[in-house]
This record gives structure tokens, C-alpha cells and sequence, in this order.
């Protein structure tokens, strides 16, 4: 926190809220959830910022970042429609989601939405995906 | 038969991993599921896990990179979270029937 006075050009840190679950299984933070996490808040300077791998829930190895859940608080999502706000992660993660993300559950909301409702969404279960198509048991 | 030709002829469309009776992903099943909810009977899946190169086009078809993707009057309606979000609201309804 800074106290006395402001510094010009600093912009106040004070109400931000960032969490983070880390990768599946190992307990610390991948580098394709910390590029998730860095390109969100220079794309949308989002108050509230809760990113889960929850790629162990899936059917890949241990260690994967290749499923995601993303809850992000911004006014930049003010007056967009729900495609509008989920294409404007897209776009700042265009690089992870061509890349090793095959799954971003995203819950975007305004300010005013999330002092509303501040409950996260939670993801269905997997179901085996191609693991499951070719025939393993 | 191509993308644009199966959704201007089919009012309800839904690309998806797997079938409405099994599923190959939890996302997929969610909106089967709620589809279901709505008693929604008369709508097309398609089994992207079935053709690697439809799964690609969809993908790029849409501007949306992972499936579902539910489609209405040849409109995109959304994947997953927004279908969701739209049948939590009394919202989806509207835009189905």
C-alpha cells in the first residue's frame, strides 16, 4: 500500500484481487498461466481476477495447461454483449488459445454485475474426450 | 456437405465432441443437457470428434476456438458459458423458440 502522497503516472494497486489455484497436480503456477494471467490484466486492467488450471481435471498428463477457468471483472465489459466480452479475452489470448488451450471457461462480468453476484461458476465434469473416442478404457 | 450449407438449411445446430447420448466432453454435455431441459427435440449435432478438418473449420467459421457452438438461424449463439448464462436468465428460450 502506499501512503502519503500519490506519486503522478502510479496507478493506485488498492481493491485489486488477484487469485490463483496453480497447475494441475504440481502446486506451482505453469508459464501458460502466467502469460494467461499477464496478457488479461494489460488487455482488460481487470479489478477481479481469478484464473484456475483445472486441466487436471481432464484426460491429460499431469502437469498440463491445456484446460482453463477464467473469472474476469473489467469495465471494458461495460455495454458488450456476452460474445462481444468473451471475444475480447480471445483476442488477448489469441497466441495460448491457437496454442495449448483447448478449453477457457470464461465468466466476464462488469463491476456493478460482480458487487450483484460475486459467486464463480464452476465447470462440468470431463468426460473423456478423445481419450474416450478411441476406445481406452 | 459444408459448414455454411448445413446452417442455412437446419434451424438449430450444434458442433460438438461426441452425441446428445454420449457426450465426449463435459462442456458438450452441458448444453445437450440443457437443450434437453427445453425439451428442444428438432436440432442437428455434429460430431467434430468424427473429422479433425471440420473441428479446424468450425473453429475458424465461428472466430470461436473451442467447441460447442450452438447455432440458431444460422446465427452463433455461443459456446458453453453463454448458453448457459442465457438459460439461467429465461434468456435462451427467446432466442430458440
Amino acid at each position: 500500500m502506499l501512503s502519503g502522497r500519490l506519486v503522478p503516472g502510479l496507478v493506485p494497486m488498492a481493491g485489486r484481487v488477484c487469485l490463483s489455484r496453480g497447475s494441475a497436480g504440481s502446486g506451482a503456477i505453469g508459464p501458460v498461466e502466467a502469460a494467461i494471467r499477464a496478457k488479461l490484466e494489460q488487455a482488460l486492467s481487470p479489478e477481479v481476477l481469478e484464473l484456475r488450471n483445472e486441466s487436471g481435471g481432464h484426460a491429460v498428463p499431469p502437469g498440463s495447461e491445456t484446460h482453463f477457468r477464467v473469472a474476469v471483472v473489467s469495465s471494458r465489459f461495460e455495454g458488450l454483449s456476452p460474445l462481444q466480452r468473451h471475444r475480447l479475452v480471445h483476442a488477448a489470448l489469441a497466441e495460448e488459445l491457437a496454442g495449448p488451450v483447448h478449453a477457457l471457461a470464461i465468466q466476464a462480468r462488469t463491476p456493478a454485475q460482480w458487487r450483484e453476484n460475486s459467486q464463480l461458476d464452476t465447470s462440468p465434469p470431463c468426460l473423456g474426450g478423445n481419450k474416450k473416442a478411441l476406445g481406452t478404457p | 456437405m459444408k459448414i455454411k450449407e448445413i446452417l442455412e438449411q437446419e434451424n438449430i445446430v450444434l458442433f460438438m465432441k461426441g452425441t446428445p447420448e454420449q457426450p465426449l466432453c463435459g462442456y458438450s454435455a452441458n448444453v445437450v443437457r440443457i437443450l434437453n431441459s427445453m425439451q428442444v427435440k428438432d436440432y442437428v449435432y455434429i460430431d467434430v470428434m468424427k473429422n479433425n478438418n471440420l473441428r479446424a473449420a468450425i473453429k475458424i467459421y465461428s472466430n470461436w476456438p473451442y467447441i460447442p457452438h450452438l447455432y440458431v438461424k444460422n446465427n452463433f449463439i455461443g459456446g458453453s458459458d453463454i448458453i448457459s448464462d442465457l438459460y439461467n436468465k429465461g434468456e435462451l428460450e427467446n432466442i430458440i423458440k
